[in-house]
């Protein structure tokens, strides 16, 4: 997609912290971009830095922590290089961010009504009456039943689910184009979870968001991403529109990964899960070659090169060893 | 199931506690396991299922014998759990947690943490303690130098093959891990459940294998059992429950499990309303008529009762 | 050593708990820590002195010279003779600072030893078994937090006489709260920890279970609290030596020569400053012991 279409643009993004040991190499080259509308999903285990990843686009990332890209546009915008004024203008109002965990990212001492307003208020001129009464309709957009009484609640009296919604609601606030979510599912049950996806899929539709979802599991990419990215180690290993990427995996380690999922619904599996040897490699200094080399049931001697992404028509994989036959990169 | 010989058993438990509100506060009593009656075979993986609030952490305590019923009575291999001694039961009954950065004590090594067992139980010392040890850390994927190390210098997936060596060290027959998987990577989550698998099989374990992964559970099980606020509201052979489940939550859980295939984007799924009720407040009648997409009259004031609607497939509900 | 491939401590914003972070040399962690290199190394020093201190100055703090009164110390006109100077008995002052920092210390350690014992016993009993045991405990404490310490201290030296040994047991049973409270919290943490669950399940009896895993898990938290209500014990100690009803002359003791040496402030005034700077250089080492120690410890507790 062209740049002028794509809501961010993320090229060359590197990320480290230090360390006791060294310095850890969080995000090692990351780029990719999010259009308008699109649902882009980021996915992989813990420690393969999409959550860092989501944290650098808005400089959100710990003390002592070190960011670099080539570029970092929101729209035409460079914010790589914007200042916190700017970032904190921008967040909350053009870019809406939802957490893990809704317990934690909601202040238990205030009532949710002045919460939501305080969003508001803080990125627009607007009267309390006007604030209070966007959060009364946020609130029902996000499917709270009984919003006015919701209101004046606090959040230990609402159950996790509605909670979550509430998050939502909060990131909807100023009709941000973009929504970032790290795991916003992750800490709900598997009913409640049903609910927020399909909250999710109906309020981007509705409102045309773009949205970055950052999750571990697989499944929940495949309800709701257009396009889907995965990273192991730092580095994006795979990039593929939905359908491209579940019909065919390309890295050995998407593939590992898809592999070792027990199947639901009525599967015939008795056998053994396939597994992925080994554990991740350690962040700490200087990285060369493939990341996964050493849980790779196809590496050679070429691997411990620099791997290139390759682009398969629209599928890139990171990987000197795949092949789509009939495509040529 | 009558081919199997019951190990484990709770015959028509309940778990009553009181929870105050604040010093001026009405006493108020949280029932989280009413009436449940269930079995676990020998060299069988029963797995249950539930969401948050459904009573299973609390069922499997009282299944460990670490708490008291508040009525009804919890049966190991035959005899009642309440007579047996501490020791009794752990050297027939062992627990796996699903935590693993607090299931290890941080202050010992992992060679005491595996070996406590022995030492407690007056079985071996020494050398052949030593030995024993070793060979169960083999066992289960580590290397016998890891005696010495302490568990913070190991990654969760490995701190649980630790917990799960130290549930063999006994040569317990029957495990109960509550949520043993649910923290680990995907990846990691792999190896484990199939170094589960493989102890199951070869040493003729019996598990209880709580979990609210479906896909796991489906994966692991023989038979599968649902929970729901407490109650049990079905009970069968995996494929049965998977494949032709017949309590209406059953189907909203199954319906609501997202799948790595993107064709299943389009398809119907059915969603729940609300939330999942507070086990303080259960609703009246059965306990989930007020989310059940196919609640009569009944539902609201009578409770259904745990029926057998196929062979082995336990239902509680009245539209079955 | 565990790992091919321990992933070094990643940041924690990633959803599940992350690999657990790699080794490292214990001793340059704990001596890379500015509380616990420096409290640490200034407490050895006072620690030092006071033990082999008394043997290197040729004087003893009791002879008395009637005619070597008052002399200043070296740095206000004095001689090396007495590089501190002498009191009003013509004892040598630092011979008097090392042994009175003797007898601080000892008051100091043997009362954290009575009241580190006494409230953590009952505060791990309480903690760990709950109940009656614990609602009795707790009100204890708050009893005892009811109580002045430093009055009722005042009151038992008067009423039954100045000793030693009295003074010590008095203040341990008078600051043993802390103590208490902080082994009571930790231990209830601790009573519902998964691997506390496990050694139940595993057979193992209270009293192993109190010994091997809820023991050695509170230590660091009572090492601090041991270092802070020492500097506190000396503190005392130091007020009831000074108003007379502690250390008794000829004892050297830092708050009576504080006392001893009133009625000269403006002549003398390092008769007074002395001891004083003595006693902030003891406690504030102490102190930054405690701090570092809690801060080297804490992280590790927390296992991630």
């Amino acid at each position: 997609m062209s740049a002028e279409s794509a809501v961010l643009s993320i090229d060359g993004l590197e990320v480290s912290l230090p360390h006791r040991e060294g310095v850890v190499h969080a995000v090692r080259g990351v780029s990719f971009e999010i259009g308008r509308g699109e649902t882009v999903c980021v996915v992989g285990e813990s420690g393969c830095g999409k959550s860092m990843t989501a944290m650098a686009v808005l400089n959100l990332l710990p003390r002592g922590a070190r960011r670099e890209a080539r570029a970092l546009r929101w729209r035409d915008e460079d914010i790589l290089n914007a200042g916190e004024r700017r970032m904190r203008d921008l967040r909350g109002d053009r870019i809406g961010m939802i957490f893990q965990e809704p317990l934690t990212a909601l202040n238990p001492s205030l009532p949710i009504g002045e919460q939501l307003m305080e969003v508001y208020r803080r990125h627009r001129p607007a009267q309390k009456r006007e604030a209070h009464a966007r959060a009364l309709d946020m609130l029902g957009q996000v499917g709270i039943p009984n919003p006015e009484e919701r209101l004046s609640q606090y959040p230990y009296q609402l159950s996790g689910g509605l909670r979550q919604r509430v998050v939502i609601a909060m990131a909807l606030m100023c009709e941000p184009e973009l929504i970032i979510a790290d795991e916003p599912t992750t800490a709900l049950d598997v009913t409640i979870q049903a609910q927020i996806l399909r909250l999710l899929i109906d309020l981007k539709d509705r409102f045309g968001l773009a949205l970055l979802l950052i999750t571990h599991d697989l499944a929940v990419a495949s309800r709701i991403a257009d396009r889907i990215v995965v990273m192991y180690a730092g580095e994006v290993v795979e990039e593929a529109p939905t359908d491209a990427f579940f019909a065919r995996p390309l890295h050995p380690y998407a593939r590992g990964l898809l592999g070792c999922l027990p199947s639901a619904h009525g599967g015939q599996n008795d056998a053994p899960l396939q597994v992925i040897p080994g554990t991740v490699p350690s962040l700490i200094g200087e990285m060369n070659g493939c990341a996964f080399l050493e849980r790779c049931a196809f590496a050679d001697a070429a691997c411990s090169g620099t791997i290139p992404l390759t682009d398969f028509g629209g599928h890139k994989v990171r990987c000197i060893k795949a092949k789509v036959p009939g495509v040529a990169p | 199931m009558s081919a199997r010989r019951e190990v484990l058993r709770a015959d028509a438990v309940s778990k009553t506690y009181r929870v105050s509100a604040g010093l001026f506060g009405r006493r108020r009593a949280v029932q989280a396991v009413r009436n449940v009656t269930i079995a676990l075979g020998e060299s069988e993986i029963l797995g249950l299922i539930g969401e948050s609030g459904c009573g299973k952490s609390t069922l499997s305590r009282l299944l460990l014998g670490l708490e008291h019923p508040s009525s009804g009575e919890v049966f190991l291999d035959g005899a009642p759990i309440s007579r047996l001694s501490r020791k009794g039961i752990a050297r027939v009954l062992q627990p796996v947690f699903q935590d693993p950065y607090s299931s290890l004590n941080p202050r010992m090594s992992v060679g005491n943490i595996v070996g406590q067992a022995f030492a407690i139980h007056n079985i071996a010392a020494g050398k052949e303690r030593e030995e024993r040890v070793a060979a169960l850390l083999e066992r289960v994927g580590l290397r016998a130098k890891h005696m010495r190390s302490y568990p913070h210098q190991f990654s969760g997936g490995q701190r649980q093959r630790i917990g799960i060596a130290r549930a063999l060290a006994l040569n317990t027959k029957l495990i109960v891990g509550d949520e043993p998987v649910s923290a680990l990577d995907v990846s990691i989550q792999a190896q484990v459940i199939n170094l589960l698998m493989d102890l199951q099989e070869e040493r003729g374990l019996s598990y209880l294998f709580i979990s609210h992964d479906l896909a796991v559970v489906e994966h692991i099980s023989h038979r599968v059992a649902v929970m729901y606020l407490g109650k049990l509201v079905e009970l069968a052979d995996k494929r049965e429950i998977y494949l032709r489940p017949q309590h209406p939550y059953t189907e909203a859980l199954l319906s609501a499990v997202p799948v790595p295939d993107p064709a299943g984007r389009g398809k119907k799924r059915i969603l729940l309303e609300g939330d999942v009720p507070s086990p303080v407040n259960p609703p009246k009648g059965c306990r989930f008529h007020t989310r059940c997409p196919y609640a009569v009259a009944r539902c609201r004031t009578e409770e259904p009762e745990w029926r057998e609607v196929d062979t082995g497939h336990w239902v509680a509900c009245h539209l079955r | 050593m565990a790992s091919e491939a321990e992933t070094g401590a990643l940041p924690r914003l990633d959803a599940t708990p992350g690999v657990a972070p790699a080794r490292r040399t214990t001793l340059r962690r704990w001596l890379s820590n500015s509380g616990v290199s420096i409290g640490g190394g200034l407490f050895l020093v006072i620690l030092f002195l006071t033990l082999i201190g008394p043997f290197l100055v040729p004087h003893s703090p009791f002879d008395q010279s009637l005619v070597s009164r008052l002399r200043p110390p070296v740095w206000s006109g004095g001689t090396a003779e007495h590089p501190f100077g002498t009191d009003y008995l013509g004892r040598d002052y630092l011979a008097r600072l090392l042994w009175g920092g003797r007898i601080s210390l000892l008051i100091g350690f043997c009362t954290i030893a009575v009241a580190g014992i006494f409230g953590t016993t009952i505060g791990v009993l309480a903690g760990y078994f709950g109940g009656t045991l614990d609602f009795a405990v707790r009100f204890l404490i708050m009893v005892r937090l009811a109580l002045p310490a430093v009055l009722i201290a005042l009151a038992v030296a008067f009423i039954a006489g100045p000793s030693l040994k009295l003074l010590i047991i008095v203040l341990g049973l008078l600051l043993w709260d802390r103590f208490a409270v902080v082994a009571r919290a930790t231990t209830m943490q601790l009573r519902t920890s998964e691997f506390v669950i496990a050694a139940r399940a595993t057979g193992a009896s209270n009293l192993t279970i109190l010994r091997r895993d809820i023991l050695p898990n509170i230590v660091n938290q009572l090492i601090v609290i041991a270092t802070v209500e020492l500097a506190n014990a000396v503190l005392i100690a130091a007020a009831l030596s000074f108003l007379g009803l502690g250390v008794q002359p000829p004892m050297p003791d830092w708050g009576l020569m504080i006392a001893e040496g009133k009625q000269y402030l403006l002549f003398s005034p390092y008769l007074i400053t002395l001891p004083g700077a003595a006693m902030m250089v003891l406690v504030l080492s102490v102190n930054l012991l405690g701090d570092g120690i809690r801060d080297v410890t804490d992280p590790e507790a927390r296992g991630r």
